[in-house]
């Protein structure tokens, strides 16, 4: 049944950011991150936010997704906001008798929040156009060089990639064990902590079980199919940089190179 | 009791691109004391529309009735009492270390006291067909066919008055699929428990159901008695379901020799007609 692939978060589609090498799209998410981290003004952000936009709108993914990443990390926003708008000390905006909110507070807060977004944001941006295998396909490819001195980068990213498969199935088994244990008078909504921690005890149980089951039986048809390691073993689709890799590396770059060098102008 | 649902669609998902309408505008009941075989194509929504029988699920519109009663409006515990959900492979759902105490699980808010809960699970295993000596095994250390009637037997324990069963023989082997519709005709017969029979299998429905409701991409395609559906064999096969063998059988025994009744859906009805014929010849 189709139930709740919530997590596999992919949503397919023809844009520049799809096609390009997942290699490119993970090095570019790592070098916005480390731009955003480094940015220091305001208005530097909202120009970010901008261009980040824009790349949302070339990617062709509706525009709702990339901020449903957002719904797990609001708190966190919400918290980092107010515990700055009231204990930097400043130029007093409003008084509220117990506690006063200062410009230089203000102007914090926006600024981590929009750092904050804008991170989760580009994140949720590589995991919407790129598939989990392409994505783990890629970090294998990136790691490779580490697997000269040791490194199980073949391993890893199998790992990865099973961890990833399963997610889905999971979650529908999940789902499933939960609907049988209710439909026997199981209660998970009602009572305290301890109560209802317990109660979980018959959808972990069964859980634990079929997972090891399918473990096995996971490796078993992986041998079967004559898996021996990562060693000599080729990919049906060999990842290829492409001339849209070229443009998104040369955009990524330019516009990071801007934005540092603005952000430094406006901070004179 | 009766379970009536009325326009009932659900869309799985919705607004996301992965929406998918399961159920399309299905009315149907399920009358009291009948035995009811549900089937259909696999991801023809069957599973979709027996989980809104104890509000599993609830309807994206339309509604379901239990006794009369909307699903929204009833109390959910009480309503998990009266339909008994056995779902696919239950013998996943069991957990506890014990048989015993995996049975009781169903009925442990209830708080019976010792002497009673043991008359009660006496009683399941014996509906059940299993031996009382496993009672303090382990639910792991079962064969598959004793776990799946134990799985049965910790839902018979709430006392439902519905039961309903998704594939209950799904990957039983033929000894233990016989032991269980013997099971089931048993809880029927004698219980008067009302069934709901979920399978693809045409040989298995018209072997227990007296009614049968043909469903096809969330549809209901057709419904009646198992004579009236199975006749229109042109149309299941349309759908991708297929008569029994026997059927087949006798209807190009039918061709033949047009004396025979080709509707014929049991093996053991079947054998009754070419002994009629015999007997008619003979004469």
């Amino acid at each position: 049944m189709l139930g709740n692939i919530t997590l596999g978060q992919y949503v397919g589609g023809e844009s520049v950011l799809h096609r390009a090498d997942p290699r490119t799209k993970i090095i570019a998410t790592l070098l916005v991150m480390v731009v955003i981290f480094t940015l220091r003004n305001v208005i530097s952000y909202l120009v970010f936010a901008v261009v980040l936009t824009t790349v949302i709108f070339i990617s062709k993914i509706p525009f709702k997704y990339t901020l449903k990443g957002l719904k797990p990390i609001m708190f966190l926003v919400l918290f980092t906001v107010i515990l700055n708008l009231f204990t930097i000390k400043g130029e007093v905006a409003l008084n509220l008798g117990f506690a006063s909110i200062t410009y230089e507070g203000i102007y914090t807060a926006a600024r981590l929040a929009m750092r904050l977004i804008l991170l989760v944001v580009t994140a949720s941006l590589l995991t919407l156009t790129t598939t989990p295998i392409n994505l783990t396909d890629g970090i294998e490819k990136l790691l490779m060089p580490l697997s000269r001195i040791g490194f199980p980068a073949h391993e890893i990213a199998l790992m990865m990639t099973i961890a990833l498969r399963f997610i889905p199935t999971l979650i529908e088994e999940t789902d499933k064990i939960m609907k049988a244990q209710k439909s026997r008078g199981a209660d998970f909504e009602s009572g305290n902590i301890v109560e209802r921690a317990k109660s979980f005890l018959p959808i972990l149980v069964p859980l634990f079980v079929n997972s090891f089951k399918r473990a096995d039986d996971l490796a078993v048809a992986m041998e079967a199919r004559g898996y021996r390691g990562g060693k000599g073993r080729t990919k049906l689709k060999e990842l290829r940089f492409t001339v849209y890799d070229v443009h998104l590396s040369a955009f990524l770059f330019i516009l990071a190179a801007l934005a540092v060098t603005f952000d430094r102008i406006l901070l004179k | 009791m009766g379970i009536e649902t009325r326009e009932l669609s659900y869309v799985y998902m919705k607004n996301t691109p992965y929406e998918k309408k399961a159920l399309d505008n299905v009315s149907m009941n399920v009358r009291n004391g009948e035995f009811l075989g549900i089937i259909g194509h696999t991801g023809c929504g069957k599973t979709t529309l027996i989980q809104h029988f104890n509000a599993l699920l609830k309807p994206t519109s339309g509604s379901v009735l239990i006794d009369g009663c909307d699903i929204k409006d009833s109390d959910q515990k009480d309503l998990r009492n009266k339909v008994g959900l056995v779902f696919q492979y239950p013998e996943h759902q069991l957990f506890e270390e014990t048989v015993y105490k995996d049975i009781a699980f169903g009925v442990r808010k209830r708080k019976y006291d010792d002497n009673k809960l043991d008359k009660k699970i006496h009683e399941v295993i014996e509906l059940v067909g299993l031996d009382q000596s496993i009672l303090n095994k382990s639910v792991f250390d079962l064969s598959g066919g004793q776990k799946r009637r134990t799985a049965i037997a910790g839902v018979l324990i709430m006392e439902p008055s519905v039961l309903v069963l998704d594939e209950p023989a799904a990957g039983l082997d033929p000894s233990g699929r016989d032991a269980l519709y013997k099971v089931l005709t048993d809880l029927h017969e004698n219980k008067d428990i009302t069934i709901v029979f979920v399978s693809h299998s045409m040989e298995d429905i018209a072997l227990m159901c007296e009614r049968v409701i043909v469903m096809n991409a969330g549809r209901i395609y057709m419904s009646g008695t198992v004579r009236d559906v199975y006749k229109r064999s042109t149309e299941l096969t349309g759908i991708g379901l297929d008569v029994p063998g026997i059927t087949r059988f006798m209807k190009s025994l039918h061709e033949v020799i047009p004396e025979i009744d080709g509707d014929i859906f049991r093996l053991q009805d079947a054998k009754n007609e070419l002994i009629r014929l015999f007997e008619a010849k003979k004469c």
